[in-house]
């Protein structure tokens, strides 16, 4: 259908250089790719790929040192690479707009809502200011803003960032653009409020008939909103076709990749866990509240309960999932089992032992059998130390001798699949992926027997959380770990977790197999996390979720 | 919500000015020596009635919480006793002093608020180019001044080789309020010495504000801005300098204490007769009763500065209420 | 060893490093540059530079002004590293507890380093070394007690965010002690901005120091550079050279001193440093 349309934005054989010394000459090379008013085109990749630099490029707001090399974009009979500054300042938030990836850094902090939006206006040529006030109402009423009368006034710290994303919207629609380009506009946002902002963009896009160009690296988003799709690889076009044609029937190795990174791996029946032995971990009524002072001298108190009356037994060799979004107390609780935090109420026990109970001594002895894998995997290396001390120190203050230490290190490394030389290099000479193996190792080298993974694979690019899951799923095999598995992603936690617990402000909502959990849903609430899955009906269809 | 911020801010000012007077209760029983002849200054050189008269004074027969009450009243109803040297109540010695330094610090406050934000701005606009490293270079300079000496090379130039400027005073003999020319008289003399203050804090606003400014520029909501396309200018004022202006006012108020600190030596240098010139007469008389009077008010000038900078630091970031 | 290329690569840095070997040199080689007391009269009263064989002339007591400079190049060096290094331990000491701890503990330590930080410093270290009388100790202790308040907000700021990444949490689970996790981890993590600000510190120092000395302050049985600023002051209309070439000594060494701190801190975080360079 869209054959008989003329493009709105063409790009042609389009080069942009990247500053000397970086670690390759081209961010985007030789790409060409047309943009339809009334479609949705997404363009998929990972961190690296030269999405983002491509849409910088598309609206004249390439960084310092990096420049278009080659080619053309035109758009509106022009070649926007030509084009004055002054001209492209006309054509930027009133025919082409932008909506950005965080929503919580992209509105200036010091002015209203309404000076910010007024001001784009007023840039492009509304100079009446009744006719501006009118529309900024409307704007927000669409985007389903509540009491838009007040909250035009409010500064955006005062917004959740959920709304903050439909300010950054409603803004970008205020002059009636002919194209919308939207760079991973839900990644930093709750699943459910990013299936609220993903409903609103596909409306609006069919209302206005906008051409929308849509940027991510997550397929399950890219099943729900777009007409056709163009993945990037390093700075290339590896793929690009109707929707249904790339899903379907993907051609290049790393499409499969990146769709496969959605549904996940093939889930094989895990060992039954021996109901008979004692639990390895049993948390019994454990609360716990946040107090937060505000205010100087005159403190005002404000509470927040993170944990609520929380009940959970894992079993020996489980692994229960603990899935939540931001604020549900999922990462508290990971925190108070492993003793980062303690509980306000309720017991804990470790092995049949209660650690409110537990001699310091005691405690010191029992410290290394639970770890944790963490979320960032730059942040959880020291970048002082080198992977050989990472790995030996703590086993040398637990009683290793350094001989003992440096064999178990090896050990681990070969664990995780990485070479020894790895020892003597610093964190930062490593990959994303590879740091989070070192992380793992560094957790495992201590010989646990819980193990506590909080996020582990978020802050990873799709196609090496495969990688990590699976090295994950396998690890716990071999070593019969028992695992809590902290996720915000159903998805990921279907996928390892034999049962899934669903938390919400800080209590358990749901907890139950994980079968039953993603297929026969109990509470309205895991209803609700399910429906917003990105890309869920695709992927249910296809029959690659359970 | 606002009210409550400013009192809350009052009540810590207070607090501050209550902790200054203690402290230097403590500084005087920790000295070496019988207090009496510390506040009283060198040893031998007062006779004893004046030292009896110190003693009861502050009570220093007494048991040491009475003391510190009495010290703190006698403070805070701005009793300073009677200065040995001079002859005369403190307080009057201050009072008559104190708007000569406000006049020499404030001008020398507003000389390196202005030119030290203009140079800033200028210098990060034209990042990287021969202008910004001029006025980088410049700031260098300037930073690594000794305040005293270059006042000192003022008077050489300006005052004993060119004869343009006067070296001494804030005005001429004879002079004084209301007679004719006063004000342009006092201007005059205070060209060398507020310039003379200004330099070391114009190179230290015009360092913030360029790193400020080129820390904003970066910033998502600058490049949310100029996706808007909003004309360069609207980005400068609502985007860029908004923001990057808060850290400046922060430092100002921090910065307030060495100006104060500054000024001693800038009087001492001009001979100007404000708080920093009596503090410098104090010394060389060991009047240490008079200096530490000083001192306080001084300290007392600085936290009233920095009260005022919260209330304005609180009128330009909305976010003040919420974070306080 | 790379280091040390990158910083000789640095111009500016380089230039602030070789004035300071200099004057740490004639620091040191003092008595062998200019034998003998410095306070003795040695010529003529009053002769301007260069004259009767005194490279920088003589003062109204006939005191040689170059061996005046060349020895109190000791007392603005020894006063600069020592007082800094005092108040690097103190605002070490103080900030790592409090940002370590944070809580209660911050809460005390911080509203008493705001307070040393709403003092007018140059005010309290008058009143601190008048009332103490004034010797190189009570100079060094004024100058400490004035300056440790921004190392301790430097630190604290630094283990604040430290502390809450994911390698601190790793070695509490893994059961080190807070000692350890303090000095072994964090502390090693904040010492690029200390010691930058620390060869800032030392400019600042030496800058407290003469201006001390300048007002009288000044420890007696010393030469300093500041005192002969003072003592040319009421002399400027007829014996410029008094006070202009100690204080040009001050000038160049905080000046050295800055342009090596800018250096280190330009060597230590290079990404703000092209950023600098736009």
């Amino acid at each position: 259908m869209n054959s008989v349309l003329k493009p709105v934005l063409e790009i042609r054989d389009l080069d942009i250089a990247l500053p000397e010394g970086a670690d390759r000459k081209l961010a985007v090379g030789n790409l060409s790719l047309d943009l339809y008013p009334n479609e949705t085109l997404c363009v998929v990749g990972e961190s690296g790929s030269g999405k983002s630099l491509l849409v910088t490029a598309i609206m004249g707001l390439l960084p310092y040192g990096t420049s278009i090399a080659r080619g053309s974009i035109r758009f509106d009979g022009r070649s926007l690479e030509r084009i004055t500054e002054s001209e492209y300042r006309r054509i930027r938030g009133s025919r082409i707009a932008m909506v950005f990836q965080e929503p919580m850094s992209a509105l200036n902090p010091v002015l209203t809502v309404f000076e910010q939006m007024d001001e784009v206006l007023r840039a492009h040529g509304v100079n009446d200011g009744a006719t501006r006030r009118q529309r900024i109402v409307e704007l927000l009423t669409a985007m389903g803003l509540p009491d838009p009368e007040v909250l035009q006034h409010a500064y955006p710290f005062r917004l959740s960032g959920g709304q903050r994303q439909r300010v950054m919207i409603a803004m970008a629609l205020a002059l009636e653009p002919d194209i919308l380009i939207a760079d991973e506009p839900t990644t930093a946002l709750d699943v459910t409020t990013q299936k609220q902002i993903l409903e609103l963009l596909a409306r609006i896009q069919k209302e206005k008939r906008l051409a929308v160009l849509f940027i991510t690296h997550d397929f399950g988003v890219v099943a729900d909103i777009a007409d056709r799709v163009a993945v990037m690889q390093h700075g290339e076009l590896v793929e690009s076709g109707p929707v249904e044609t790339v899903l379907n029937q993907p051609r290049h190795a790393y499409t499969r990749q990146l769709i496969d990174a959605v549904h996940g791996l093939s889930r094989e029946a895990l060992p039954p866990s021996d109901n008979a032995d004692r639990p390895i971990l049993e948390v019994i009524g454990v609360e716990k509240t946040y107090i937060t002072h505000v205010g100087m001298i005159a403190r005002r108190k404000r509470e927040v309960r993170a944990l609520d009356h929380i009940n959970l037994t894992l079993k020996r060799g489980e692994t229960i999932g603990l899935v939540g979004e931001s604020g549900s107390g999922k990462s508290t609780l990971g925190q108070v089992i492993v003793r980062l935090l303690k509980e306000d109420a309720g017991v804990i026990r470790f092995d049949g032992e209660d650690f409110s109970a537990m001699s310091p001594k005691r405690f010191a002895q029992i410290r290394p059998r639970i770890q944790m894998i963490f979320q960032d995997p730059t942040a959880s290396l020291n970048p002082r130390h080198k992977i050989r001390r990472i790995l030996t120190e703590t086993q040398i203050i637990h009683g290793a001798t350094p001989g003992e230490a440096l064999a178990r290190a090896r050990e681990m490394l070969d664990l995780v699949r990485l070479d020894h030389s790895a020892l003597d290099r610093y964190p930062h000479e490593f990959s994303g992926g590879q740091k989070q193996r070192i992380g793992i190792a560094r957790a495992l080298v201590l010989q646990p027997s819980l193990v506590i993974a909080d996020e582990a694979v978020s802050a990873l690019d799709v196609s090496i959380q495969a990688q990590v899951l699976e090295l994950l799923l396998e690890i716990r095999k071999r070593l019969k770990l028992s695992m809590l598995f902290i996720t915000h992603d159903l998805r990921i936690a279907a996928q390892v977790c034999d049962r899934i617990a669903v938390m919400r402000r800080g209590a358990i909502v749901e907890f139950d197999d994980s079968a039953a959990v993603m297929g026969n849903p109990q509470h309205d609430y895991t209803t609700m996390l399910l429906d917003s899955m990105p890309g869920k009906d695709w992927f249910l269809k296809e029959g690659r979720l359970s | 919500m606002l009210a409550k911020f400013i009192f809350m801010r009052f009540v810590k000012a207070l607090a501050v000015l209550l902790a200054v007077t203690v402290f230097s209760f403590i500084l005087v029983r920790a000295a070496p020596g019988d207090p009496a002849t510390v506040l009283a200054g060198e040893q031998g050189a007062v006779d004893a009635e004046f030292l009896d008269r110190v003693r009861a004074r502050y009570g220093l027969d007494r048991p040491l919480p009475e003391q510190l009450v009495l010290y703190v009243s006698r403070v805070a109803t701005l009793d300073f006793g009677v200065s040995y040297r001079f002859n005369r109540p403190v307080i009057d010695l201050i009072a008559e002093r104190l708007p000569a330094t406000l006049i020499l610090t404030m001008s020398a406050f507003l000389i390196a608020l202005v030119a030290g934000v203009a140079m800033g701005v200028f210098s990060a606009r034209h990042v990287g180019k021969w202008q910004d490293l001029a006025i980088t270079m410049m700031a260098l300079l300037f930073f690594a001044l000794p305040l005293f000496w270059i006042g000192l090379m003022g008077i050489l130039v300006f005052s004993v080789w060119l004869g343009w400027l006067p070296a001494f005073g804030m005005a001429q003999l004879g002079s004084s309020w209301g007679k004719p020319g006063y004000v342009l008289d006092v201007l005059h003399h205070l060209i060398l010495p507020a310039t003379t203050l200004a330099l070391v804090y114009l190179a230290t606003y015009a360092r913030m504000t360029r790193s400020s400014i080129l820390e904003v520029m970066n910033l998502d909501f600058v490049r949310s801005a100029r996706a808007k396309g909003l004309p360069q200018r609207r980005i400068w004022t609502h985007h860029i300098l908004k923001n990057a202006i808060l850290p400046i006012i922060t430092l100002a108020s921090l910065q307030a204490g060495h100006l104060v600190g500054g000024a001693v030596l800038t009087e001492t240098v001009f001979a100007w007769p404000g708080i920093g010139r009596l503090a410098f007469d104090a010394l060389l008389q060991r009047d240490y009763n008079l200096l530490l009077a000083v001192f306080i008010i001084a300290s007392a000038l600085v936290v009233l500065f920095n009260f005022i900078a919260d209330i304005l630091y609180s009128v330009v970031d909305p976010r003040i209420e919420s974070v306080s | 060893m790379s280091a040390l290329a990158t910083f000789s690569r640095n111009k500016a840095g380089m230039a602030g490093a070789i004035v300071l070997l200099l004057f740490t040199l004639i620091a040191v080689f003092a008595d062998f540059i200019s034998p003998g007391d410095p306070w003795r009269m040695a010529g003529m009263p009053n002769l301007p530079p260069f004259q009767g064989g005194f490279l920088f002339g003589t003062d109204q007591l006939g005191r040689d002004v170059a061996a005046g400079v060349v020895h109190g190049a000791r007392v603005s060096l020894v006063v600069g590293l020592v007082s800094t290094l005092f108040s690097i331990v103190v605002g070490v000491v103080v900030g790592s507890v409090a940002g370590y701890f944070s809580g209660f503990v911050d809460d005390v330590l911080m509203r008493v380093t705001e307070l040393f930080q709403t003092i007018p410093s140059f005010m309290l270290a008058i009143v601190l070394v008048a009332i103490f009388s004034p010797s190189l100790v009570s100079i060094i202790c004024a100058i400490a007690v004035v300056s440790w308040p921004p190392v301790a907000r430097l630190v604290r700021a630094e283990f604040l965010s430290l502390r809450t990444r994911d390698f601190v949490k790793a070695a509490r689970v893994g059961g080190h002690s807070h000692l350890n996790i303090i000095f072994r981890q964090i502390l090693p993590n904040t010492l690029s901005p200390v010691i930058v600000m620390a060869s800032l510190m030392v400019a600042t120092a030496i800058l407290l120091e003469s201006g001390l000395s300048f007002l009288g302050l000044g420890d007696g049985n010393y030469m300093s550079w500041g005192f002969m600023v003072g003592a040319g002051r009421t002399m400027i209309r007829n014996a410029w050279w008094l006070s202009t070439i100690p204080g040009l000594a001050i000038f160049l060494t905080v000046l050295a001193l800055n342009l090596f701190g800018q250096g280190l801190s330009d060597l230590m975080n290079p990404r703000l440093a092209r950023r600098r360079q736009g």
